[in-house]
């Protein structure tokens, strides 16, 4: 296992995974609580519209791609869904699917097609730089400096969606906008690094484990990060042994966790059937 | 590390091609691998870790060049940090090299779609190229193994004498369909159609790399029921779906070729690359 080590792609591929791992698993917690599981999808699709965008009107794809992130951050900071028989999802579903319908039409006018765009959507840990690392590092290091310094705000934010008391919300709610800015922020670094399917399940996986496992917020907080930092570690592990490629030996690994996290939860759940209100609750739902 | 044996040197191919080039004339004297397999689309290929360990230890490292690879092997070699094989490096085979390039575009064209900018990178599907590649890997051989020359040359001297054996029989199989007009799903194939007398009229893409879209299909509709023409090329790693469609609609039948070695089983060698082309293509146009 030492050996692993001696390699400097390791190395990078198991930094990078952690950084990832760490605020992605971190934000998660939020967007799991504020049901908006598939915002990642939407914001990584339209970034990836900019990019299309970009190549079309044949500019540099990178500022292109993260003014369309921060719009549409902005735009979906609006979206407050009062009525009960409508989620969040649902308009972030939307959203995904426009994006995408749009990315498609203007690669098909774009002069030089899909070429430029599948480097964006073919990140892979193993092959990062030095230098992406570092701009990871300060990015993702300000975003979590921000959530540090204003965990309250957003905390009681996510709190207000997840039990739907919005109505005295305002129109524009900088800290909801905030919000959205972090993870799409988050979403465009980590995707060119990681592939869009890594980045998914390191913000879902590990936060919904972390609630199966821990009541109070801020163990659930932690539990998700050390879930997301375990499993990064022992994907990449999984990856060399068997020669993987590294973005779906993550997801498998961060899958067989939650897995096993299900299992725990189970069994803890049949030997001790009262552990507090809220299972009592479900449990007199289920006999009933 | 040299569990392959003592001396030998240590080749890394992007393509089965360039693979089977290598072995034939390093032969006994160099251990050779593949990134890539021959059924996979050479233009995306997902970095696993064993490319890089062997990346990081090889002695000669063996590409396609015009930027066919672009998406997959700068970062790969920037991982494996190995100077020998970097561009400019001593180890560092670009095999297109002398190679006379197809469709190299203007600043006109390259407005118009043409993503390749130093000419169309599928040259290894012309034989008469696959002698030149054998050439530009003898150099290096000889260069970094002088004690094995002779070896190196004479296995040289049998490749071209096959190439050229084989040359004769395949163009004298497809003398009799010369200048038949067909359809190709894939700009990939100028070299071969070059070599073997055909006639790509139109593609099932409308741009390199942009899957086929309705009005483009109903074009070549219309170009195989105006020009008679019977025979649309795909590629292993596309789907044959809109193929399919513009055959059922014209009565046209899909051929699917190879486009590296090991494509299908019974293609070993770069050899046998040609003799299942010509072979599905005879089957086809008789």
């Amino acid at each position: 296992m030492s050996e692993m080590f001696s390699h400097s792609f390791v190395v990078n591929a198991l930094t990078v995974s952690a950084i990832l791992g760490l605020l992605l698993s971190y934000l998660g917690v939020h967007v799991v609580g504020r049901g908006i599981v598939f915002v990642d999808l939407a914001l990584g699709q339209i970034s990836m519209l900019g990019v299309a965008f970009a190549n079309f009107i044949g500019r540099e794809q990178t500022v292109i791609s993260i003014i369309f992130t921060m719009v549409g951050a902005f735009l979906m900071s609006f979206i407050k869904v009062k009525d009960k028989r409508l989620k969040h999802e649902a308009i972030i579903g939307i959203v995904y699917a426009v994006a995408s319908a749009g990315t498609v039409l203007l690669i098909s006018k774009s002069p030089h097609g899909e070429s430029d765009i599948s480097e964006v959507l073919f990140g892979s840990v193993f092959t990062v730089t030095t230098a992406q690392i570092t701009s990871l590092a300060a990015v993702f290091g300000i975003i979590g400096v921000i959530h540090i310094i204003f965990r309250k705000k957003f905390f009681a934010l996510t709190e207000q969606f997840e039990n739907r008391q919005i109505e005295h919300m305002r129109i524009f709610d900088l800290w909801n906008f905030l919000f959205y800015l972090t993870v799409g922020l988050s979403i465009v670094f980590a995707v060119r690094l990681a592939g869009v399917i890594p980045v998914f399940s390191y913000l879902i996986v590990p936060p919904v484990a972390a609630i199966l496992l821990s009541r109070s917020t801020k163990a659930v907080v932690w539990t998700s990060m050390i879930i997301s930092v375990l499993g990064g570690f022992f994907g990449i592990y999984f990856s060399l042994h068997f020669d993987f490629p590294a973005g779906s030996s993550v997801v498998t690994i961060l899958g067989a966790i939650f897995v096993l996290v299900a299992l725990i939860k189970f069994a803890r759940f049949k030997s001790v059937p009262v552990v507090n209100d809220n299972q009592a609750e479900e449990h007199s739902h289920v006999t009933e | 590390m040299s569990s392959s044996g003592l001396g030998q040197l240590k080749v890394v191919t992007t393509l089965p091609d360039l693979e089977s080039i290598a072995k034939l004339i390093g032969g006994g004297q160099v251990d050779v691998f593949s990134i890539a397999t021959g059924f996979q689309n050479p233009h995306f290929v997902d970095p696993k870790p064993s490319y890089i360990l062997k990346l990081s230890r090889a002695d000669v490292f063996v590409t396609v060049g015009l930027d066919l690879e672009i998406g997959w092997v700068p970062p790969l070699l920037n991982s494996a940090r190995n100077s020998r094989i970097l561009k400019g490096g001593e180890g560092y085979i670009d095999a297109s090299v002398n190679v006379p390039l197809l469709q190299v575009p203007t600043s006109a064209s390259r407005a118009q779609g043409d993503i390749h900018i130093y000419g169309n990178p599928h040259y290894w599907l012309d034989p008469m190229n696959g002698k030149i590649i054998a050439g530009n890997i003898l150099e290096m051989f000889v260069r970094l193994d002088p004690d094995h020359r002779s070896i190196y040359e004479s296995n040289l001297k049998k490749f071209d004498e096959t190439l050229d054996a084989k040359i004769k029989v395949w163009t004298a199989q497809m003398l009799p369909f010369k200048g038949t007009k067909i359809i190709a799903y894939h700009n990939e194939w100028p070299y071969f159609e070059q070599r073997f007398g055909l006639q790509i009229v139109d593609f099932l893409e409308p741009k390199p790399g942009i899957p086929p879209t309705p009005s483009q299909l109903l074009k070549v509709i219309n170009e195989m029921k105006r020009d008679q023409i019977k025979i649309i090329i795909v590629s292993p790693y596309f789907t044959t779906e809109s193929a399919d469609l513009v055959a059922r609609n014209t009565g046209g039948k899909v051929v699917t070729l190879a486009t590296s070695v090991a494509a299908d089983e019974q293609i070993k060698t770069y050899f046998d690359l040609f003799d299942y082309n010509i072979s599905q293509l005879l089957q086809a146009l008789r």
